[in-house]
């Protein structure tokens, strides 16, 4: 731990240079030895190591490589409340954000109820406002061409959770199947 | 960055040196004010989705491993609501500098404190399917400045082990760029380059500013190529003269408004970290002497030592 010995004076090598409080060798030693096992252990899990790892690394953000004549997918969470209005569950609204749904997509096409916890996180945010009935994940693809949009699209529904039935795709401010949500400035 | 005249000496010594090259106590306290302050920001914008998390029933919670290790609890809204409001009391007295004497000592509490609940935030903030990696130098450097000891705004004495926090923060928040280099060698391979990974990137979250290059073929591919570049060569930062560091940094900011602009991805706690490599000090000194203040009298309560008074060690 290093802790500075108060006694130190300073070297006053010039006349403007200010008095230096010196660390103990021990101390000195002991810091360079904890800044360098930190270093290693970022290397190490930058190699081998996952997520998981957070606060260490890999840094991956933006680190995978998408395929320029593959698909592009673009999630979005939409809900429909007891009133029939349907809207964009965001993290502004429920406090889980997009990507995260995104990490947990397979789980949750497996297991409704996994959906349900963000209508859940929505009345945590908002506990006054309407009860939502339906909650949608909804994946738009995109198509490219070398590197380029061809302009195809299509949106699926990758998981969902329902109360009763399913209610009606749209009220007209939102449309399920579109890909306009995903890229509105397009 | 204060370099003694010294003479020439072994690599070790050197990179001791060079790792605890001092830096004044005032550069320090101006520094933890900011981490301090922007702890409040942070909580209250820009990662209060975490809030969030607290309503979410646990079975949405993925624990990382430091918190299956520490056998961290599943975050409860108790949990989530207790930690934003330690750190909404706490932070804004870390932020001070004041501590309370123990013994013949004054711990920086409040700053073990501070660094202590923000991890624990940190950790809740990405146990839920993303991890963010936009905050290590932030994390390093909160862990690293409550160990410099008592530190006075605007004071000029210099403090090795101030350096070594301020190496740490500076090499952890250069490290995020080289580690971010060589994750995408990893996962994307040399194909990252041709890629299209800018492509996604502007159509999940581009801007009007961004939008545009998604017309130009090939345009986001240089950009991928520029990324890569700058991330591998940003140690570079470590060996250039003090006058060109300060480009280099200015780039890394200007890096980071260019992003924002773009595709909306702040880096904010990044970019506060990034203040290690700034005389954070100055101003802070510039505003005491235009008070007509001298900053070593305010700072010590005593003032400079005149240097023919000075103990001459050598």
């Amino acid at each position: 731990m290093p802790t500075d010995s108060p006694d130190a004076t300073g070297e006053a090598t010039a006349e403007s240079t200010p008095p230096v409080v010196r660390m103990r060798l021990g101390a000195r030693v002991t810091a360079l030895a904890v800044t360098t096992v930190c270093a290693l252990v970022m290397f190490a899990t930058t190699a081998w190591g996952n997520d998981s790892w957070f606060p260490f690394a890999p840094m991956r953000m933006f680190a995978t490589a998408a395929d320029p004549n593959g698909v592009i997918e673009i999630l979005r969470v939409e809900a429909v409340n007891e009133n029939g209005q349907r809207m964009l569950l965001s993290q502004e609204n429920s406090g889980i954000r997009w990507a995260e749904v995104d990490g947990q997509r397979d789980k949750m096409a497996e297991d409704p109820m996994l959906v349900k916890t963000l209508a859940d996180a929505y009345h945590h945010h908002g506990p006054h406002k309407p009860k939502l009935i339906a909650v949608e994940i909804l994946v738009s693809n995109y198509q490219l061409e070398d590197g380029s949009l061809t302009g195809e699209c299509d949106t699926v529904l990758a998981a969902s959770w329902y109360e009763d039935e399913v209610p009606p795709p749209t009220d007209g401010s939102l449309s399920p199947l579109s890909c306009e949500r995903g890229f509105s400035s397009w | 960055m204060v370099t003694a005249t010294a003479p020439r000496r072994g690599i070790g010594r050197r990179l001791l040196h060079w790792a605890t090259a001092p830096v004044p106590y005032g550069r320090i306290a101006a520094f933890r004010t900011l981490l301090y302050l922007y702890i409040l920001a942070d909580i209250t914008m820009f990662t209060h989705w975490v809030y969030g998390h607290a309503g979410a029933p646990g079975n949405l919670y993925m624990p990382l491993y430091i918190a299956d290790f520490l056998h961290l609890p599943v975050p409860t809204p108790g949990l989530v609501h207790g930690l934003f409001w330690a750190m909404v009391v706490l932070a804004p007295i870390a932020a001070t500098g004041w501590n309370p004497k123990i013994g013949r000592w004054r711990p920086q509490i409040f700053g073990f404190l501070v660094f202590l609940l923000f991890t624990e935030w940190m950790i809740i903030a990405m146990s839920y399917g993303k991890v963010d990696h936009d905050r290590f130098g932030f994390l390093i450097a909160l862990a690293v400045v409550p160990f410099v000891g008592r530190a006075r705004q605007g004071d000029p004495t210099l403090s090795e082990s101030g350096g070594w926090a301020l190496r740490t923060t500076q090499l952890a928040v250069v490290a995020t760029y080289f580690l971010a280099a060589l994750a995408k060698l990893r996962y994307g391979g040399f194909a990252w380059l041709t890629g299209s990974t800018m492509t996604r990137a502007v159509m999940r979250r581009g801007t009007i500013a961004a939008t545009w290059m998604l017309k130009v073929p090939g345009m986001l591919v240089l950009a991928q190529f520029g990324i890569l570049l700058f991330e591998l060569f940003s140690p570079v930062v470590f060996v250039v003269s003090q006058r060109l560091r300060y480009w280099i940094v200015a780039f890394f900011y200007s890096f980071h408004l260019v992003v924002f602009l773009t595709v909306t991805i702040a880096f904010v706690p990044h970019l506060i970290a990034m203040a290690a490599f700034l005389p954070l000090e100055k101003p802070v000194q510039a505003i005491m002497r235009a008070l007509g203040k001298d900053p070593h009298t305010v700072a010590t309560g005593r003032p400079p030592q005149q240097p023919d008074t000075r103990p001459v060690t050598a």
